[in-house]
């Protein structure tokens, strides 16, 4: 009996170790821009769209556990990967990909950021700065372990969604057997056309092209031995399923409200304000907060990718652990990214509801692209020896890839039908 | 100075002119000098190792030999260094491998590796684009090469590319190691990695160089350029180099700089000087660079039966330019059919007519050698100045 739990504790504790970049990563999904296309694709889209959801977590928990067994087996990240295996054209490439589909996604979270503060009346602009600034010395002065279990905590926040849900009175039934079939809607062209455009938004915002690249450098980050394989990729699954499990939420909120009540968003974020009349104060406040920490969350989170897969590709030493002076450029670029955005989100001109689909669409069809690579490494003898994809992932990985391509190039169709 | 990533892609030719297959890779053999062993070529796919003793030109396109042995432990460029990490010495990442820098003199091999984000630009094939707009804007960006010595290259055996001091001492190696690493290249190469340098390195660098570089590289320096690398070097070597440069441009420089060194300068140069050529002597033995240590040794015995002494060999190229030395120990320890480019020592130590005795004086002690050749600007053997012709000298100077 003691060595049973011996033996069990142990398990715990080595499970608890590698505790943290799955994790981390996959409830980053949710940041702003993810409850915002998530609010929206509710609204628009109602219950059916809960079904492309299991099909993403799927895809989200196969492809996260690839990047984390070419972290752990290769100790290196896939943009070193791709820079060593593909050269310099590859890299530039995908890093300018990346660096567009970031770019947007942190415009969106801070746009986010800003209009959610209105609701919790907080001024806008100050407010704004100010997370900037904090984010900077989040990631500057703050040292791994600590950044880590904010970052962690932060997680908890995510809970205010479940309550938003549940207080909205959703048709659980319907919620949950749309898991599995798309059904009680009018099906009509218009209703597809949004079908595809805003899944592939949702797509976009879980499954993320950032994601792919830090969930390897955080990983690497965390030093987790390669005999940890085990546990690390049972983490990325449980990621996988966790972040989708509030993303449900998100979605059974608003479905349940605005949908049935036929209100059309305006703006992403102003879901909290909308569902208000319908769930009462405390849930649209709640969705409020939780949003502000997302948005803050995904600021962080979706720069540093940036950084990290920049200095993976080119070489550059980067990384939490190391101090300013030294990294000078992994900071710059993590920096710009914000002022970049601040500048972006403070112009009045710019329509920050299409934004949201639109980058997360973006996203998207990103995804395609870093996917070839990756499926590339991870089924390469050469790379992973014994620890190559199975033949599972493999076919599910080459439909994900021809999928998303052929939905990526409908969107486009409809958009430019319009 | 030639680029790796400017001769990938390159159609290989035949000596028959018949095309053989593009350049993939370039195979080298580890070590302080990484000389190129043979080329890769790719046809259809199907991959060709080639020799480097094939090699007939490397110009717009490359010519070879037919068929010769393969190499074996020979590394791999595209495999073992291109856009690999490199480290320093305590394994921070330091930057990525963006090109690799060869020279053909005096064999082909590997003097460096491009850091820069020229490298990077070269390789997508849009540096020289780039750069012509960057000069309309009179912006020169500086090439950022790392020089093969800096590297351990026993740890790249190992996979690594590691190099032999931290991070932050990269911009401050020593300028007498660098000239002395410089030396081993070409000219072109070490002007270009001059750029890199601010004015008061370049000149502890141009300094440290063998006369015939530092003309060549004041030839082709502008008169604000070389005066402001002139105040920065002492008065003695800067007369030195003056004094090597053609009447127009020295008087040019001499215009621009400040008074007081005019008139330090003035006087080292109207110092009362015996010319070398009064004292140089031509007998000396001069070879050339592929003949074999046997013919060397006939050719010694046949020419050199009336000399008083015999101190050092020099090595021609097919021009008659002066390209290595050795001394006749040297040359005893080699086996007979050793060419002689294989254990010369390349960029010998030379002065020219122009050269104040004092400085060849001070170059035979500095150097601890017996003898220097006097060149001419285009490298070609005056003759030779040697410990004896100067011992009046010293007598004078000591006593």
């Amino acid at each position: 009996m003691m060595n049973f739990i011996r033996k069990y504790r142990r398990r715990l504790l080595l499970f608890l170790a590698v505790f943290g970049p799955a994790t981390i990563t996959a409830m980053a999904d949710n940041d702003a821009s993810g409850v915002a296309t998530y609010s929206i694709a509710g609204a628009t889209l109602g219950y059916p769209v809960l079904f492309i959801l299991l099909i993403i977590t799927v895809l989200l928990g196969i492809t996260q556990e690839m990047g984390i067994r070419l972290a752990l087996v290769t100790r290196k990240g896939l943009g070193d990967l791709i820079r060593e295996r593909f050269g310099v054209r590859v890299s530039l490439f995908i890093f300018a990909c990346l660096f567009l589909a970031n770019m947007g996604t942190i415009i969106v979270d801070l746009a986010a950021v800003k209009t959610t503060s209105v609701i919790l009346h907080i001024p806008a602009i100050p407010a704004m700065i100010a997370l900037i600034i904090i984010s900077f010395f989040f990631v500057t002065k703050g040292n791994y372990k600590i950044n880590q279990n904010i970052m962690l905590v932060s997680c908890l926040f995510y809970l205010t969604y479940i309550i938003s849900a549940f207080r909205a009175n959703p048709h659980w039934v319907l919620a949950i057997t749309n898991l599995v079939i798309p059904h009680g809607v009018a099906i009509t062209p218009e209703y597809i056309r949004n079908y595809i455009i805003i899944g592939l938004g949702v797509l976009g915002t879980t499954v993320t092209p950032w994601g792919q690249f830090f969930i390897s450098s955080f990983a690497f980050d965390k030093k987790i031995e390669a005999g940890r394989l085990k546990y690390s990729q049972f983490e990325t699954y449980w990621g996988a399923f966790l972040t989708d499990f509030f993303s449900f939420f998100m979605i059974v909120a608003t479905a349940a409200t605005l949908y049935i009540h036929k209100i059309p968003l305006i703006s992403g974020e102003q879901a909290a304000l909308a569902i208000k009349p319908f769930a009462g104060d405390l849930a649209g406040t709640l969705f409020a907060i939780g949003i502000l920490n997302a948005g803050f969350m995904g600021i962080v989170i979706v720069s540093l990718s940036t950084a990290y897969a920049f200095a993976e590709f080119f070489g550059l030493s980067g990384g939490l652990d190391t101090n300013f002076t030294k990294s000078k450029i992994f900071y710059i670029i993590f920096l710009s990214q914000l002022l970049i955005a601040g500048v972006f989100v403070l112009s009045p001109n710019v329509s920050l509801f299409k934004l949201v689909i639109a980058s997360q669409a973006l996203n998207a069809m990103m995804l395609p692209f870093i996917f070839y690579y990756l499926l590339k490494l991870t089924n390469s003898h050469e790379v992973m020896g014994a620890h190559t994809n199975s033949v599972f992932q493999r076919r599910f990985g080459v439909v994900a890839v021809v999928v998303i391509s052929i939905a990526s190039l409908l969107a486009l169709i409809f958009t430019l039908i319009r | 100075m030639l680029f790796y990533s400017d001769l990938i892609g390159k159609l290989v030719y035949s000596e028959t002119h018949a095309p053989l297959g593009y350049l993939q890779d370039i195979l080298f053999l580890n070590g302080d000098t990484p000389r190129v062993t043979s080329i890769v070529v790719t046809e259809q796919g199907h991959h060709r190792e080639i020799p480097i003793t094939a090699l007939r030109a490397i110009n717009n396109h490359i010519e070879i030999k037919r068929g010769e042995e393969n190499n074996t432990k020979a590394l791999s460029i595209a495999k073992v260094l291109l856009d690999k990490q490199i480290i320093d010495l305590v394994g921070n990442k330091v930057v990525r491998v963006n090109d690799i820098v060869l020279q053909d003199i005096p064999t082909l091999s590997l003097s460096g590796i491009d850091i820069g984000f020229s490298g990077i630009l070269r390789r997508i094939r849009l540096e020289r684009i780039i750069r012509m707009i960057l000069q309309q804007f009179h912006i020169d960006p500086p090439l950022q090469l790392l020089s093969w010595g800096d590297i351990l290259t026993l740890e790249l055996s190992g996979g690594q590319i590691k190099l032999k001091h931290h991070e932050e001492r990269l911009a401050k190696i020593h300028e007498e190691d660098l000239a002395d690493y410089l030396e081993t290249t070409n000219v072109q190469n070490v002007e270009i990695f001059l750029k890199s340098l601010g004015t008061q390195q370049s000149a502890e660098v141009i300094k440290n160089l063998p006369v015939n570089y530092q003309v060549e590289l004041f030839q082709s320096f502008d008169a604000r350029k070389a005066a402001e690398l002139l105040e920065c070097i002492e008065a003695d070597e800067a007369v030195d180099i003056l004094l090597a440069l053609e009447r127009v441009k020295r008087d040019k420089i001499m215009k621009i700089l400040p008074t007081e060194k005019q008139a330090a300068f003035h006087q080292l140069m109207t110092f009362s000087r015996t010319p070398v050529g009064k004292i140089m002597t031509n007998e000396f033995c001069a070879v050339e660079s592929h003949m074999t240590v046997r013919n060397i040794m006939k050719f010694i015995r046949r020419n050199t039966s009336d000399f008083t002494s015999l101190g050092a060999i020099y090595v021609l190229n097919r021009d008659g330019q002066l390209v290595g030395v050795f001394s006749p120990h040297e040359l005893l320890m080699q086996d007979s059919d050793t060419p002689a480019y294989k254990f010369m020592v390349a960029e010998p130590i030379v002065v020219l007519l122009t050269t104040p005795i004092e400085v060849v004086v001070y170059k035979l002690l500095k150097y601890k050698i017996t003898c220097l050749p006097v060149v001419n600007r285009e490298k070609k053997i005056l003759g030779i100045i040697t410990i004896d012709n100067v011992s009046d000298i010293l007598r004078k100077k000591i006593l």
